[in-house]
């Protein structure tokens, strides 16, 4: 590429000649090309081309400038449109400052202990300048300052520190949590093996979904609660009830298969550029996500589609008795949903109830098995 | 300092006569015309180029002819070169 620069002029008009004379006493002139009679093309050196196009303009000739070549002209034209320079300078200043410092923390493997208080440790503990921050004494500190850590790895991505931490195994009397045990679903106990703990029902009671069944405590022979790990295994006929609703007159919604979207791209949730169209469906139902253009802190643009799918609606008749065998099968099935894998099933009946012009199905899968679940506290 | 054109007239013992200063031409395989001593083209098209030199004019025809480059006393000519006449 030349460095200096060329400009490429074509000029139109007579006596073409005697200009080029004239100019090449001041200045040289390059690959002079004669078009046609009254046109001719020529180059002249860059810094020149003020000077040049001045006397052809005073000469009285329609003068063209056709591109100008090389670096001088590209930084001329770059220095003219001083606004996207000074976007460039203070991107590329905005960019090596952010490139030294950290702007966020994450935490990711730590389920007892609290995130943010590691978070805080760690950010009064170093600083927040990349080159100042060593990870190894990070992990090392982090690890000293928290004993529940068995172990603690951190990096550096982007902008943010993550602590990828692993918590020790211990049991649960160690962090004193004794959740007791509750019922997850209705039945009637049939069996208690109690472990540990103390019992609030014994074999024969109804009991109701949330019921407590076992404490998470003993009483001693001084009569002091103590408390100890709930820990029972209590066997029920459990009751899993589903009901199903039939509706003589309905309105059906279905889709017609014409849809319409709209696009909108959005920064920190305000609307910076949009792409709508009118929605001309006179019933709709619509559907949105978001998906992310960009992958930074900075300028996290996203991009909001929302799609209108249009529907019609039209008014069913379907009489009980015409699907009363599909809504038995359907409360059935959903009844049985509710029981475990391997409960063993006794007993199932349905019950049929009128309202109107409204039927409602109730159906009993009976089945055996454990009724306490996991303790929750 | 070297010249070739001074040389070839040094050669010819005639390098103080007048006449030799008006202008040097130089055919290059009759694609390059290299002018010196030039005082303004009179004429410019594919065929023909014709421009003023000292005691007359000179007149370069031939097939496709531009003007390589122009300053105020030099001019370089390419093209097909078929004849370069001074009138």
């Amino acid at each position: 590429m030349n460095l200096r620069g060329v400009s490429h002029f074509k000029i139109k008009g007579l006596n073409q000649e005697k200009v080029l004379n004239k100019l090449a006493n001041q200045t040289k002139i390059f690959n002079i090309k004669r078009i046609s009679k009254n046109e001719t093309e020529f180059f002249v050196d860059f810094r020149d081309y003020k000077f040049v196009k001045g006397e052809l303009v005073a000469n009285g000739f329609e003068t063209e400038v056709l591109k100008h070549q090389g670096v001088l002209p590209l930084i001329c034209a770059m220095l003219k449109h001083y606004g996207i320079l000074v976007a460039t300078f203070l991107f590329v200043l905005a960019y090596i400052l952010q490139g030294r410092y950290i702007f966020q923390y994450q935490v990711v493997g730590a389920q007892v202990l609290d995130k943010n208080e590691i978070v805080c440790f760690v950010k009064d503990a170093f600083s927040n300048k990349k080159n100042k921050l060593d990870t190894k004494e990070v992990e090392i500190e982090v690890l000293k300052k928290f004993d529940k850590l068995s172990f603690v790895s951190c990096t550096i991505r982007g902008q943010t520190l993550v602590l990828n931490v692993k918590e020790k195994l211990l049991p649960e009397e160690i962090f004193r949590q004794f959740c007791p045990i509750f019922a997850q679903n209705n039945g009637q106990i049939k069996q208690i093996d109690l472990i540990s703990g103390t019992p609030l029902v014994k074999v024969g009671d109804f009991v109701r979904k949330g019921d407590k069944l076992v404490e998470p405590y003993v009483v001693d022979t001084s009569g002091n609660k103590r408390q100890v790990k709930a820990e029972a295994n209590i066997y029920a006929e459990i009751y899993n009830e589903a009901d199903v609703e039939h509706f003589e007159n309905y309105v059906q919604r279905k889709r017609t298969g014409r849809k319409l979207e709209q696009e909108d791209v959005m920064l920190f949730g305000l609307k910076i550029y949009s792409l709508s169209k009118d929605v001309k469906f006179e019933k709709y139902e619509t559907e949105k996500s978001e998906k992310e253009l960009t992958k930074n802190i900075f300028l996290p643009f996203k991009l909001k589609r929302t799609t209108y799918y249009e529907i019609e609606e039209k008014i069913v008749n379907e009489k009980f008795e015409d699907v009363k065998e599909q809504i038995i099968e359907k409360s059935k099935q959903k009844a049985l949903s509710k029981t475990n894998k391997h409960d063993k099933i006794i007993e199932e009946y349905y019950t049929i109830r009128h309202l109107g012009t409204t039927t409602i199905v109730n159906y009993c899968v009976v089945s055996y098995g454990l009724i306490g679940g996991e303790n929750v506290c | 300092m070297f010249n070739f054109f001074d040389e070839i007239k040094k050669n010819v013992k005639r390098i103080k006569d007048k006449k030799l200063l008006g202008f040097n031409i130089i055919n290059i395989s009759g694609e390059i015309l290299y002018v010196e001593g030039q005082l303004g083209v009179l004429s410019l098209s594919k065929e023909n180029i014709s421009f003023k030199v000292s005691g007359g004019v000179i007149v370069v025809d031939g097939q496709d002819l531009y003007l390589v480059e122009m300053s105020e006393t030099t001019l370089k000519i390419a093209g097909k070169i078929k004849k370069v006449e001074q009138l």
